[in-house]
């Protein structure tokens, strides 16, 4: 059976017994879900790239330490030490008194979807996900927190709860509020974002 | 005459243990279906150079 093929949980045991190559499956097979969840988060290329490769590093220092159990949900277990490095850092920062993390200038044509498209696609798919990132950015942070860490994490809202330090009804209100949110930022821009 | 829909009275498969959360569920998978169809198109790429500076580096 090809590594591809595999299930995270296998692949996670294929590693712990030594097979190097089933964690360059995992890294392929949740790249972008990991470094768009830092990356919309941090909102800083250069610090997302630093924080992705961290978060693997981290990954693959607790499977070998065996400190990974395993219940079948590897991405959100990588997602929550994600986030935990990047709690990590603002801490850092906010110590160092550093100024903005706000970063215009990601490439947005850096994705692996636009190989398969031609020039004309690429442009309007950049713009929607210009239009998009813009939404997520304008939300609060703790509402753009839960969101992110639903979606991109595939977190309960028990484990968001236990993530972010709050009870649950609160992490369910503020998904709520973001969806508030996030339906009256798009009318009142008037987008439209079901290009696809 | 009053019309009744019948729709509240399905009882099949109801479950009195999971009432506290078959009670969020529809709510849930709206959002998620609308999250989902949001934030589909928005995913980027680390790129193949990060990628495989990290893979030589673990």
């Amino acid at each position: 059976m090809k590594k591809s093929e595999l299930n995270d949980q296998d692949l996670v045991q294929a590693y712990i017994k030594g097979d190097q190559s089933a964690i360059e499956t995992l890294v392929s097979r949740h790249r972008s879900k990991v470094y768009t969840y830092i990356l919309l988060t941090i909102k800083n290329q250069q610090l997302a790239e630093d924080l992705f490769q961290e978060t693997f590093i981290k990954v693959i220092q607790s499977l070998r330490g065996g400190k990974y159990k395993d219940n079948g949900r590897f991405l959100s277990w990588v997602i929550r030490i994600a986030h935990n490095l990047i709690i990590d850092h603002f801490r850092k920062e906010k110590q160092m008194n550093s100024i903005s993390n706000d970063d215009s200038d990601v490439d947005l044509l850096n994705s692996r979807k636009f190989s398969e498209k031609n020039i004309e696609e690429m442009i309007v798919h950049s713009q929607i996900k210009a239009e998009l990132r813009s939404l997520i950015n304008e939300l609060p942070d703790d509402q753009r927190e839960v969101v992110l860490l639903r979606h991109y994490g595939e977190l309960s809202f028990k484990e968001i709860a236990d993530q972010t330090g709050v009870s649950i009804n609160t992490a369910l209100g503020r998904m709520r509020y973001a969806l508030i949110n996030l339906r009256k930022l798009i009318k009142e821009r008037d987008l439209s974002l079901t290009v696809y | 005459m009053v019309k009744i829909s019948t729709y509240f009275h399905r009882v099949d498969g109801f479950d009195k243990k999971l009432s506290d959360h078959t009670r969020e569920l529809p709510d849930q998978d709206i959002e998620t279906q609308f999250l989902s169809r949001l934030l589909e198109p928005l995913l980027f790429d680390p790129g193949d150079e990060l990628v495989q500076r990290l893979l030589r580096n673990i």
